[in-house]
């Protein structure tokens, strides 16, 4: 584990894919000690193919890959961590008894646990914040517990590399958020590289170091999501149907044909603007219809129109009122 | 699990064992005080000299046989309930068991096909019944690598058995009655069949097997985990694989060969340990799965000999095992308890 910054992994001209049949190709990709990466590209593109090759638990068709420079090699498990969506065969089992699975490529075949096998268990339970935990069966817990679970045993395994593949999904936001940020701030306070295998856009967005953005000509983009979204290669790849990346709305269609001007300030005016324009309304400068928020201790809205004036004091009521003159 | 019942279960299992041990060579036709037997165990005359003989010949090779039938099938089953990830393997029910009828039905009754093979010798028989066991092994494995699913390969491996007993019954078919007799006499199973040097030998398959089964606690542990977790945490799956067919196939094999399919033991003893140990660790279930199927067997033959005491008839080992198995395991689901591998 190294926090210099220095390269974990390298791919040069790698493919991956299955038989002859290839999904990513021509791939020159690094991962640096310290770095989040987070893998993206539209379902079946290839990303869970792309995570087991890189684990060397898939056959790649071409190219290599280096861990530290190296080729795999039977310390491949000492390097590399990874974190499937492969279900996980005994529910009986105790988050203790999983995470002590990460153990297993420092022990011997009578699988003894050390001290210092025990001490990194305790330390990965601490970092995912599960002690709580540590006796249940994993059938108990939910999908963001079993996902911490998950984790803590690959971070067991005191690998540099971690890869994850899709951890965040079946997870509600909060514990999206919870496993992302966890995810950061191990890379950052011990170095690791991670790569996440995602479809989750605003996550990857606002939590990647690193986008490796798998296109739908079997090439991967690099770079960091800022840049991706101004040069329009996400637009490029997703495909977007009515959402607008750079400004993170979704595209609404004024079909009411009818202008309204609004007159409000900050979230506010974010929120009535985005309730008018999902109703069909389209936001100018200046109309005769006015929608006006007015910011008390109690928030409240007029709807000014050529013949009266209401107020309203929710945007319910707003929307009501407006379709009713 | 606390310390404590790891404890007190490691010494209720082997006195348990000892004791269904001594009921088992205390039972019989010929009624003989307990003392007496411990007269013959411990090398001094019994106050009848036939005793003797009835002791050592007869009830210690069949109590010995039990204890090693039911090890043996018990490790077997635990393997596969791992190996494939799936509550309901079993030797038997992957078709292991009728790979070795049909092996041994065609030692019986092979001469109606126009081969020769003699019949008459033991040796025969266990080797043939080792070789279809195995033969079905390695099918499954085969078709195993290629379906990911273990609903398919358990249909796959109900078709095998399926298969193989239709041969079976074609065999059959083309006998002579007495020749059906014997194939009949022998699926019933039959644990007082074995001289002592028979019993040497299955001892003998049952340590290897043990051996290899506890030098596979590693890789059986992470198959847990699935195929991709265990690769990812540096276990070599081809080579564990092999070994684990092996191991399952030979013990089963052996104990088919000398004993007959014996039916459910393999099945249950797995999951009746698991519900006394609470741990996926196979480093304590296998040292408790060959103390639990060994009592679970001798059990079984002390209920199968309980007609024998009023007459000299001994009711067939495999329509006991599934008498008593089939009851406690329907019984521990119905509590609710979760079935797990």
């Amino acid at each position: 584990m190294s926090k210099d910054g220095g390269i974990l992994l390298s791919t040069n001209e790698l493919a991956i894919g299955y038989g002859k049949h290839a999904l990513l190709a021509d791939l020159n990709l690094t991962l640096n000690a310290g770095e989040l990466v987070c893998f993206m590209g539209v379902n079946g593109v290839g990303k869970s193919s792309l995570i087991r090759s890189l684990a060397g638990l898939q056959k790649i068709l071409a190219g290599t890959i280096l861990y530290s420079g190296t080729s795999a090699d039977s310390d491949l498990p000492k390097k590399l961590s990874v974190v499937l969506t492969d279900k996980t065969g005994a529910p009986t089992m105790t988050v203790y008894e999983l995470i002590a699975f990460g153990r297993y490529p420092y022990m011997r075949w009578n699988v003894q646990l050390t001290d210092v096998d025990k001490q990194i268990i305790e330390r990965s339970i601490e970092q995912v914040n599960i002690s709580h935990l540590r006796n249940k069966k994993l059938h108990e817990l939910s999908d963001g517990q079993q996902q911490l679970a998950m984790i803590a045993r690959a971070l067991a395994q005191d690998s540099g590399i971690i890869l994850l593949d899709e951890p965040t999904a079946h997870l509600d936001l909060n514990n999206k958020l919870e496993v992302m940020n966890l995810l950061r701030h191990i890379c950052r306070s011990a170095g690791k590289g991670i790569i996440v295998a995602t479809h989750e856009l605003d996550l990857a967005l606002q939590t990647a170091d690193r986008v490796w953005l798998a296109t739908n000509d079997k090439k991967i983009l690099t770079g960091i999501p800022e840049d991706l979204v101004l040069d329009g290669s996400f637009d490029k790849v997703f495909e977007f149907k009515g959402y607008d990346l750079k400004t993170g709305t979704v595209e609404h269609i004024p079909h009411l044909n009818r202008n309204l001007s609004l007159t409000a300030n900050g979230p506010t005016y974010h929120w009535t603007k985005r309730a008018l324009e999902r109703a069909g309304y389209h936001i100018v400068i200046k109309s005769d219809c006015n929608v006006m928020a007015i910011e008390n201790e109690k928030r409240s809205w007029i709807v000014k129109t050529v013949q009266r004036e209401t107020s309203a004091a929710t945007l319910q009521e707003v929307l009501s009122i407006l379709s009713h003159a | 699990m606390t310390p404590l019942s790891t404890r007190g279960l490691w010494l209720l299992l082997p006195v348990v064992l000892v004791a269904l041990f001594f009921l088992d060579l205390s039972l019989g036709s010929v009624t003989i005080p307990v003392t007496d037997i411990f007269k013959v165990l411990t090398g001094s005359l019994p106050s009848n000299p036939i005793w003797e003989e009835i002791v050592i010949d007869f009830r210690l090779t069949k109590a010995l046989t039990c204890i090693v039938a039911g090890a043996a099938l018990s490790i077997a089953g635990l393997q596969m309930q791992t190996f494939f990830r799936n509550p309901l393997a079993g030797p038997d029910v992957f078709g292991l068991t009728s790979g070795a009828s049909l092996a041994v039905s065609l030692v019986f009754m092979a001469s109606n096909v126009g081969l020769t093979i003699a019949s008459s010798n033991p040796w025969v028989v266990a080797i043939f019944a080792s070789a279809g066991s195995g033969l079905v092994a390695v099918a499954v494995l085969l078709i195993s690598k290629k379906l990911k699913d273990n609903a398919s390969l358990l249909i796959i491996g109900l078709m095998i058995g399926t298969a193989a007993a239709s041969i079976v019954s074609v065999l059959q078919f083309v006998s002579s009655a007495e020749e059906q007799q014997l194939f009949l006499i022998w699926t019933f199973g039959n644990l007082g069949g074995l001289n002592w040097n028979e019993i040497v030998v299955l001892a003998g398959t049952l340590i290897i097997g043990s051996a290899i089964s506890y030098g596979s606690i590693k890789s059986m542990n992470a198959w847990l985990l699935g195929d991709h977790y265990a690769k990812s945490l540096g276990i070599n799956l081809e080579r564990s694989r092999l070994w684990i067919i092996i191991c399952t196939s030979v013990l089963t094999g052996a104990v088919t060969a000398f004993c007959g399919p014996i039916v459910f033991v393999g099945l249950a003893v797995p999951h009746l340990v698991k519900m006394l140990v609470k741990t996926n660790d196979h480093k304590i279930l296998i040292p408790a799965v060959i103390i639990f199927g060994a009592s679970l067997m001798l059990l079984c033959d002390i209920v199968a000999q309980l007609p024998g005491t009023t007459s000299s008839r001994v009711l067939p080992i495999n329509a006991i095992t599934s008498l008593v198995g089939a009851p406690v395991v329907v019984w521990v689901i119905m509590r609710g308890r979760k079935i797990s591998v």
